[in-house]
């Protein structure tokens, strides 16, 4: 399911046009950006948190020519599956 | 949200309870939901899998369930990711050392400070900054002593050069520049250079370095040849060895006035100085500690590579006159030898004998000729001419294939080897560099017989002997 897809489902749901829902959604992108640049969580309860992560640097073996690199230390936003989600996935 | 989106709060709660529904749902249905500016939401099964449990040790079956993998979006992991932006995946180099590291340090306080938003940074900006500025003081040092010594040569070096007219003047200056550190390197104990940063060093040292070997044969090279009038030839060999070094930064000036070339000269060789002066001097003096430190390592390498040179080279003497013939024309050294032929004559049996081969040599090889081919067999052959030959190991030719070839039976490579031992040109048989040339003692030498079972006996039990 694409993102126009599922704007076009929510749209359907809420009986509210899809300009509407695309704008919401892209609001709900900012402050879940926003929120995951100042190391903050996201969590939205029933489905899941989104946790930006720290990752450290670490030294990689390139397979194919066995050089070494160095790679450096970077932020990922982690998303865990909120346990009422997970049972329903089952 | 509902401030950004300037509606209700209760439209942005009920637009959020729909919105993840939605893809609950698309999940449950085993759809990947993508998000725009979020990322995707995708579903991975897990197999179900065998375990045991930890307390009793039973195995017990560990149900498959599905799992949510949540890749971000490109925009949004960019944003989160803003603070480790500027890093970038470098290469490392292998050679680095907790000392290289010390010094880039120093010589770059600020690159640092800046790297110190996260303490573990700093090995990642360091790599970006060394392979530039590091090797300078190195190679400042090495470069600076020899510029002086050159100089100070120059002006001794001409008088005995003087006398032939024909010579390349501007070679009397490359040869006798790199000298003093032939020596010194080999004073330098070669246990500890066990070729400890050979990748480190960079072409600029590499001229330096390659004269080196060349100027330590000229060191053994006078013992025959010593009588007062062969003068001029020692010195002309290193010279012309020089050459090729240089060639490559010189402009190649037709054998002129002295003076002149030498002017030129002088002129191009601080030059390279200039290019490495932008290290700035206060530097220097911070880590000059570390900097004496670099040298000896530096040349202890520079030993090592010398010690693997002369074994590639099977290290025979005459070896320095050989490279001569590719640099000059061919005329020009067959007029300077004969030159000095006349003055020599007078000289012992042997040391004319030589000169005589390399005029004639001289007269049949054209200039371009390749090294190694007329590297040994002439030198090598010339004391004992009779039957001995020359070959080369490659690494599909070895020892064995040699004696098979030679001798007609592959066990006798031990005599092959034991005549080389004693040249110093193989040390291990298992361990010969492709390309070196070896001499093959004549038969009779050994009294090796491929039809004769008792010498046959003999060399198996010997190469036995070697191998054990």
């Amino acid at each position: 399911m694409d993102n126009k897809k599922l704007v076009e489902t929510v749209a359907a749901n809420l009986g509210r046009s899809t300009e509407d829902v695309s704008k919401l959604l892209e609001a709900f992108a900012g402050v879940l950006c926003a929120r995951c640049s100042e190391m903050d969580s996201v969590q939205v309860p029933g489905f899941g948190t989104f946790e930006p992560k720290k990752r450290d640097e670490r030294v990689m073996v390139q397979p194919s020519t066995g050089k070494r690199m160095l790679v450096p230390p970077k932020v990922v936003v982690g998303f865990k599956v909120s346990n009422v989600l997970k049972t329903k996935l089952k | 949200m509902a401030q950004a989106t300037s509606s209700s709060k209760r439209v942005c709660e009920l637009f959020l309870k729909d919105l993840f529904t939605t893809i609950s749902q698309a999940l449950i249905d085993g759809d990947s939901v993508k998000v725009k500016g979020v990322g995707t939401f995708k579903i991975s099964r897990v197999k179900p899998r065998k375990s045991v449990n930890v307390k009793t040790g039973e195995s017990m079956q560990i149900t498959g369930y599905s799992k949510v993998i949540f890749t971000p979006d490109k925009a949004l992991a960019q944003a989160v990711n803003q603070p480790f932006e500027q890093f970038e995946t470098v290469m490392l180099d292998d050679a680095m050392t907790d000392e290289r590291l010390a010094e880039i340090d120093q010589q770059h306080p600020s690159a640092i400070t800046d790297a110190q938003q996260a303490t573990d940074e700093s090995p990642a900006n360091a790599p970006k900054v060394h392979p530039e500025p590091a090797p300078e003081p190195e190679t400042e040092l090495m470069r600076q002593p020899v510029d002086e010594d050159e100089q100070s040569v120059t002006d001794d070096v001409d008088v005995p050069a003087a006398p032939l007219p024909s010579d390349l003047p501007e070679m009397q200056d490359a040869a006798p520049a790199p000298a003093p550190d032939a020596l010194f390197d080999g004073v330098l104990p070669d246990g500890d250079a066990a070729g400890e940063r050979p990748a480190e060093k960079k072409p600029a040292m590499k001229q330096p370095a390659m004269a080196k070997p060349v100027e330590e044969k000229k060191l053994h090279q006078p013992a025959p040849v010593k009588p007062a009038p062969e003068k001029p030839m020692p010195e002309r060999k290193p010279m012309l060895v020089g050459r090729p070094i240089d060639g490559p930064s010189q402009p190649l000036p037709e054998p002129e006035e002295p003076e002149e070339v030498k002017v030129s000269r002088r002129f191009y060789r601080p030059e390279p100085r200039n290019a490495y002066t932008p290290t700035p001097e206060q530097i220097e003096e911070a880590s000059r500690k570390t900097d004496r430190r670099w040298l000896w390592l530096l040349l202890s390498a520079l030993a090592a590579v010398l010690v693997f040179w002369l074994i590639a080279r099977g290290c025979s003497d005459s070896q320095v006159e050989e490279p001569e013939q590719e640099v000059v024309a061919a005329d020009t050294i067959t007029e300077a030898v004969a030159d000095s032929l006349e003055k020599v004559k007078e000289k012992a049996d042997a040391a004319k004998e030589k000169i005589e081969l390399k005029t004639d040599k001289k007269s049949s090889e054209s200039k371009a000729e390749a090294k190694p081919e007329p590297t040994k067999p002439k030198p090598e052959n010339k004391p004992d001419k009779n039957g001995e030959v020359t070959d080369v190991v490659t690494s599909q030719i070895v020892l064995t294939t040699l004696s098979e070839k030679h001798y007609g039976s592959p066990w006798f490579w031990v005599y092959i080897y034991e005549e080389n031992l004693k040249r110093g040109i193989i040390n291990d048989p298992n361990n010969i560099r492709p390309g070196t040339r070896v001499v093959i003692p004549p038969a009779e030498k050994y009294g090796i017989n491929p039809k004769d079972k008792a010498s046959l006996k003999k060399a198996q039990y010997k190469s036995w002997e070697y191998l054990k």
